[in-house]
């Protein structure tokens, strides 16, 4: 999750909840998050493209219900809450068209990366990326959190609504599936 | 957990891999522009800048707002407990009888496979997981991951 000092998301949320300054917070809400948000949208849709439209979704509604964020949640959980939902919606529709999983031709290419021995670098990031690619979706998500933004249990369940026993079983099948995609590739 | 995934997810970490960018690509300066981008795609929202700093708005509300709820609550439960009273003296019970001296109940709570079939199929799986962690059953990770190793385990793992 964004490292951004408490006394500054402190400050955010009381400006955010007055009419003089709610617009500048914002745009510094903006400024802060958009990075570690982007990211999180990113790993789960893929492209660029996607996850740009993905990230100004994201903000337009986060600004068009700005008079429901009371402060009683973190800000940072109140947007991470509205991403993901912006990005399991995209998945959603896009489930209808074609599957998020592996196509051939790009197993073909990870078959041939590996196949002349060790993974490194470039090659092992792209590996992993199609590996964390064929978990489901919820896993996917508890997987990127956790290992890619190291956010600690307890925040990824507030944000996912769900208990830190189900998102740790969830973390380990996430790695033991990882570990059933890096076998197979040899 | 295996050695050869924990070894995959090491070495990738090893390498700098763990990190939200890695093995990823955006266009030059996506993120310097980003923010003057969004802020121009959005809309003018005039009733915002009208409203006061809402601060003490929550605790604006009449000492009868605050404990009309809890008034409403102790009304319905004098009512259910009238309503039990009326119910049993009208039955000639007097007062209720104990659930393990009813002969019917106390016959199905002694039958094993009744209260497995009822009772514990209701037990959400992951409460017992929570509860230990909580008791410290399960303290961390490596813990966990051993627990859902074992051959029993496999029943409580998500789908």
């Amino acid at each position: 999750m964004a490292t951004i000092k408490p006394e500054k998301i402190e400050e955010l949320t009381a400006q955010l909840r007055d009419g003089a300054t709610v617009h500048q917070a914002f745009n510094e809400v903006i400024r802060l998050f958009s990075e570690p948000l982007y990211w999180q949208i990113r790993r789960m849709v893929g492209s660029h493209d996607d996850a740009n439209d993905l990230l100004q979704n994201t903000f337009m509604k986060a600004w068009q219900s700005i008079e429901n964020f009371r402060g009683d949640a973190k800000l940072s959980t109140w947007l991470y809450k509205i991403a993901i939902n912006e990005s399991l919606s995209f998945l959603e529709r896009e489930k209808r068209r074609a599957t998020t999983s592996l196509d051939d031709a790009e197993a073909a290419e990870v078959h041939t990366l590996t196949a002349d021995g060790e993974l490194d670098g470039d090659r092992l990031a792209t590996a992993l990326r199609d590996a964390v690619d064929t978990l489901p979706e919820k896993q996917r998500l508890v997987f990127n959190m956790k290992y890619f933004d190291d956010m600690k249990y307890e925040d990824i369940s507030e944000i996912l609504g769900t208990s830190v026993g189900a998102l740790k079983a969830s973390y380990h099948l996430a790695t033991k599936k990882i570990e059933q995609f890096f076998e197979n590739l040899h | 957990m295996t050695n050869s995934s924990h070894d995959i997810l090491s070495k990738a970490r090893a390498q700098g891999l763990a990190r939200p960018s890695a093995g990823l690509e955006v266009p030059d300066g996506y993120f310097d522009d980003f923010a003057t981008r969004m802020a121009a795609l959005l809309p003018e929202r005039p009733e915002l800048e009208n409203r006061e700093a809402d601060t003490a708005a929550s605790d604006s509300r009449t000492f009868w707002q605050k404990v009309r709820p809890y008034v409403y609550m102790a009304a319905m439960f004098a009512g259910v407990w009238c309503m039990l009273q009326v119910f049993a003296s009208l039955t000639g019970a007097g007062t209720l009888q104990p659930l393990s001296e009813n002969p019917v109940l106390a016959s199905a709570l002694s039958d094993d496979n009744f209260v497995l079939d009822y009772f514990y199929d209701d037990i959400n799986s992951w409460e017992v997981v929570d509860e230990m962690l909580e008791d410290g059953t399960l303290d961390d990770d490596e813990d966990f991951a051993k627990f859902l190793s074992e051959p029993d385990g496999d029943y409580i793992l998500p789908q």
